[in-house]
């Protein structure tokens, strides 16, 4: 291992890499949304309020901030907050399932410097990505993606999370990025917020993990931001990135509330380690919450401590772990020599934890034809 | 460009940070962010950071080196790490009238992920 991942490891004095959902509210209803998203939350972060927060960032020197939702474009100062992050050098990606994007929106983009859109797809075509995104969702974001292109706004990014369902599509999903001039950019499938439910169907097969990291490994170019550093464990050339899980230590979340998690997919109470409005705001949380300062404490390996792929991995997620019910100091459920198989087995579902924040639209039930 | 040609990286020419790129103090040394292409470094010394910030101020890199007091073994690394920061647009040639423009493609660093 190299001194600098111990060194990240050790935590920094500000992240390299913040994510901030500015809002809850979403037109989708992702089956795997991370944070549950749907409605709006009444104590969302007011418009001074999330000034404040970016002008903390500029203070700390966060050099670009990852924003999403919640549908980020949504909020009506989604421009004016952008604006003033990029104007005081804090650079922005966003992303958004496109359906703001028509060809204003994608002209007055195009003509922002400082601003890199994601626009997710989960399918290459509309059957594929509407079972998981919603009816509607692919020719949606295709519109936007096409909007983006004539308002030359230059190389956005497909981002696509990996499925069981999609994984055969990747060649497709590459030759859309071509297509469009278009950087692809895949994640991996975590089973938080409503993906506790949909992960155990849709996460890739061990065959499927085989495939991806080979597929990843001849295409240095697409981007993965060490989403797999898990797969790591299947051979020896890693892929690229830190390899490692920067929870606290190089990475977290600001949620639409303020509050402030380890990492994009650990949204529960466990891992909430203050809030923006807590007195000493964001970088108090940073430097001094309880939470983070002992994530940056060394971690023991526990069961993965006998495994010669240790080092390869580094034992995977947390948060995979932790909403599967796994113990944190053992094998990730995707687990690429099978170690996680027989835990996860042995996991009852009523030991999963229970989500402790849910924005979820609530369920329209089909009630048929009424009866006279 | 092998590491040996790295060793005789800049001789003769003043080099200097590129205007764009932003430096984060850390405790390893500092973060380099250039928001020109918009990639990330690491500058993994504290005498490593004084020297790309003080690197303008000297005719080349070997008086840059000197200057720092810089013992002579170590002499190679810092070559090597400053034909790095070069490669990605980190360091320029100190230009006698106005800096260029950063070069390189728009796209955010991804170390990290990201959702």
């Amino acid at each position: 291992m190299s001194a600098l991942t111990d060194e990240l490891k050790a935590g920094l004095d500000a992240p390299i890499c913040l994510t901030w959902e500015l809002t809850y509210a979403c037109n989708l209803a992702c089956i795997h949304c991370l944070s549950s998203s749907g409605r709006r939350d009444p104590r969302e972060l007011t418009t001074a309020e999330a000034m404040a927060v970016i002008d903390e960032m500029r203070r700390l020197q966060v050099f670009y901030v990852n924003i999403g939702g919640g549908e980020p474009m949504i909020r009506p100062d989604f421009y004016d907050l952008i604006d003033h992050a990029t104007s005081n050098g804090v650079g922005v990606k966003f992303s958004t399932n496109g359906s703001r994007i028509g060809a204003a929106g994608a002209a007055r983009l195009a003509a922002m410097d400082y601003t890199d859109i994601q626009l997710s797809i989960d399918g290459a075509d509309e059957a594929t990505n509407d079972a998981v995104r919603g009816p509607g969702s692919f020719a949606t974001a295709r519109s936007a993606m096409d909007h983006l292109a004539e308002a030359g706004f230059g190389p956005f990014k497909i981002s696509v999370v990996v499925t069981r369902e999609n994984v055969d599509q990747l060649d497709r999903f590459e030759a859309l990025a071509g297509h469009y001039g278009a950087e692809l950019r895949l994640t991996r499938l975590r089973p938080a917020g409503r993906g506790a439910d949909s992960w155990h169907r849709l996460h890739p097969t061990q065959e499927q993990q085989v495939t991806l990291y080979r597929w990843l490994l001849d295409r240095p170019d697409v981007l993965t931001g060490d989403s797999f550093f898990h797969l790591n464990a299947l051979g020896d050339e890693n892929l690229p990135g830190l390899n490692l899980c920067g929870a606290g230590r190089v990475v977290c979340l600001i949620d639409p509330v303020g509050d402030v998690y380890a990492c994009p997919f650990v949204l529960h109470d466990e891992f909430k380690a203050g809030n923006v409005r807590d007195p000493g705001g964001f970088t108090e949380v940073w430097k001094r919450s309880e939470l983070f300062t002992e994530l940056r404490q060394p971690q023991s390996a526990g069961a993965c401590a006998s495994c010669g792929q240790f080092d390869a991995c580094q034992g995977g997620c947390m948060a995979a772990k932790f909403f599967t019910g796994l113990p944190l100091d053992g094998p990730d459920p995707e687990c690429v020599s099978g170690h996680g198989e027989l835990p996860l087995a042995s996991v009852p579902a009523e030991a999963r934890p229970a989500p402790t924040s849910d924005h979820s639209k609530p369920v329209r039930v089909s009630l048929g034809p009424t009866r006279r | 460009m092998t590491a040996r040609d790295d060793e005789g990286f800049g001789h003769g020419t003043r080099w200097r940070l590129h205007p764009r790129v932003a430096l984060r103090p850390e405790p390893f040394g500092a973060l380099a962010y250039h928001y020109g292409n918009r990639r990330l470094n690491f500058l993994r010394s504290p005498d490593l950071v004084r020297l790309v910030e003080e690197l303008e101020l000297h005719p080349d890199p070997h008086e840059a080196f000197a200057a720092q007091g810089l013992d002579r073994r170590r002499w190679p690394a810092f070559q090597r790490a400053l034909a790095a920061l070069a490669r990605s647009d980190f360091l320029e040639p100190a230009p006698d009238g106005p800096a260029d423009e950063a070069t390189g493609p728009a796209r955010h660093d991804e170390v990290i992920e990201t959702p």
